[in-house]
């Protein structure tokens, strides 16, 4: 009779540890992607000052938009302003939109490289950011499920809320 | 009293160990039942059927050759019977050697109308789908070419029926493809041949390298390592499919929901498992199906088989041509 108990217990035991590594692997998936998110927008970011530079010569009549993104990457550099980066990101995507009205940027070889560093840039932050969600909805599943929500409780592990994502995919087209 | 408590007690718990795993076991044979059911269910439009079978009659000499077909299956038939009847008889050398001879003719007949019907029919039903496919009987995808994809180990390769064409300016190919691996007995007694892959294999070339690996594969075919596995954000994909890659960005980029969409519509469709891999500057799809453009005994059993082959070439093409333009645009 006893050894059926035992049994069971080390079942619980190998299932106590599995779900509490299952949680312990998906929080680090998460903070590996979220990292991997912020290395390609940190990659984005260092590519504006070459970007602004390069269009300088061509878009006389949107000085006041290259100087805005100039002057919110500084602050958002220095202080490290929120703000400033959301900010920096709406100006980011007016440039973008920008660019179509000039198909004389298509001639110069640097933006045209920039384009292509920026296009693969903002598929790969589109990416990361699918692998995101898809791990914070693994990790929040579980948290929801019986019987490994016990587990949760126990650790105290709750639930991850989902990021505020740019709804609209940036589209880089000269 | 203990002692009768415990033996009881004993006795009730093993008689519900038994029956949960018979329960296990009839819903085990239940799943591999319905499983199997699922494996090969072949889904062919009826109007698609009615047009090439439209085409098999059209062409005179096919038409004959099939009623000659089935009047030749009757007569060996009836003659397999009388030679059972009549074997304590003389006439049963009789009987025997006109049965042989009438297989021969069946076989040639067979033989005449498989011609007619790769060499003339299979070319004008390609040409309904698409004209710029081109078809050959007699040659395959090559072994280079199937050996690249590093999909299984094998030491006998055949390969059929090619088609070849374009998509999107990048060549394509689909063969049937045939592979055998030579495995030891126990304690080298002696070997077997074992068959290891029958189906069709389709081939794309890239114009660029993505220089990583995906792999999909049916989770009713077989598992990868899994080290590699990767988690769509598909939850209906997922369940169908597994997929595995050394690069996690480049799979999300490159399987896009309207592709995993596609590939989900190619199984309703077509309803046999299949796997694709992107493979550097290749792009593989392989079937887990019977031989394309196998003639069948009737016209109608031949249309069917048509149309069912011809679906399969249009859903590979439809998904390759998605796969292709995102892979263009994607900066590796």
């Amino acid at each position: 009779m006893w050894y059926i108990l035992i049994i069971i217990l080390i079942i619980v035991i190998i299932w106590f540890v599995y779900v509490l590594n299952r949680f312990i692997y998906l929080k680090k998936r998460i903070e590996r992607s979220k990292s991997v998110i912020d290395v390609f927008l940190k990659e984005r970011f260092d590519l504006i000052p070459n970007l602004v530079e390069s269009c300088k010569g061509y878009l006389n009549y949107e000085k006041e938009t290259l100087s805005k993104i100039v002057e919110l990457r500084t602050d958002f550099a220095k202080n490290n302003n929120q703000k400033s980066g959301e900010k920096l990101n709406k100006y980011y995507k007016e440039l973008i939109g920008i660019f179509e009205n000039y198909p004389e940027l298509k001639a110069n070889e640097t933006i045209l490289n920039l384009q292509k560093q920026l296009e693969k840039l903002e598929s790969e932050i589109a990416a990361a950011r699918r692998i995101y969600v898809n791990d914070i909805t693994s990790y929040n599943t579980l948290v929801r499920k019986i019987p490994s929500n016990l587990v949760a409780k126990i650790f105290k592990y709750q639930e991850i809320n989902y990021p505020i994502l740019e709804t609209e995919e940036i589209k880089i087209k000269f | 009293m203990s002692d009768i408590f415990s033996l009881v007690l004993n006795f009730i718990v093993n008689i519900f160990i038994e029956i949960i795993a018979i329960f296990i076991m009839i819903f085990s044979a239940i799943k591999n039942l319905i499983a199997s059911k699922k494996v090969g269910k072949v889904n062919v439009d009826i109007n698609q059927k009615i047009k090439y079978k439209k085409i098999i009659n059209d062409n005179k000499k096919l038409k004959i050759l099939f009623i000659v077909n089935i009047i030749l299956l009757i007569i060996i038939i009836f003659l397999l019977v009388l030679f059972i009847l009549k074997i304590q008889t003389e006439e049963r050398f009789l009987i025997f050697t006109i049965l042989i001879i009438m297989t021969i003719v069946c076989a040639i007949n067979y033989y005449v109308s498989n011609k007619i019907f790769k060499e003339e029919i299979i070319i004008k039903a390609l040409n309904e789908i698409s004209p710029d496919l081109v078809y050959n009987h007699n040659k395959g995808i090559s072994e280079a070419d199937y050996r690249f994809a590093d999909f299984e180990k094998y030491d006998r390769f055949k390969s059929e029926d090619l088609i070849s064409g374009n998509i999107l300016n990048n060549s394509f190919i689909i063969s049937d493809v045939l592979t055998y691996n030579t495995e030891n007995v126990y304690k080298h007694r002696g070997h077997y041949r074992k068959k290891v892959f029958s189906g069709a294999v389709a081939k794309v070339n890239l114009k660029k390298d993505i220089q990583s690996f995906i792999y999909i594969i049916n989770n009713k075919l077989r598992l990868f390592d899994s080290k590699y596995k990767i988690i769509i954000d598909n939850e209906s994909f997922n369940k169908k499919y597994n997929v595995y890659s050394d690069n996690e960005i480049l799979t999300m980029r490159i399987l896009t929901p309207a592709v995993t969409s596609l590939i989900l519509d190619m199984e309703t469709k077509t309803g046999v498992p299949f796997e694709l891999k992107i493979y550097k500057n290749v792009i593989y799809f392989r079937f887990y199906t019977k031989n394309l453009f196998q003639l069948g005994l009737t016209a109608n059993s031949s249309a069917k088989n048509l149309a069912y082959s011809l679906e399969i070439i249009n859903c590979i093409q439809a998904i390759m041509k998605e796969l292709l333009q995102i892979i263009s645009d994607v900066e590796v």
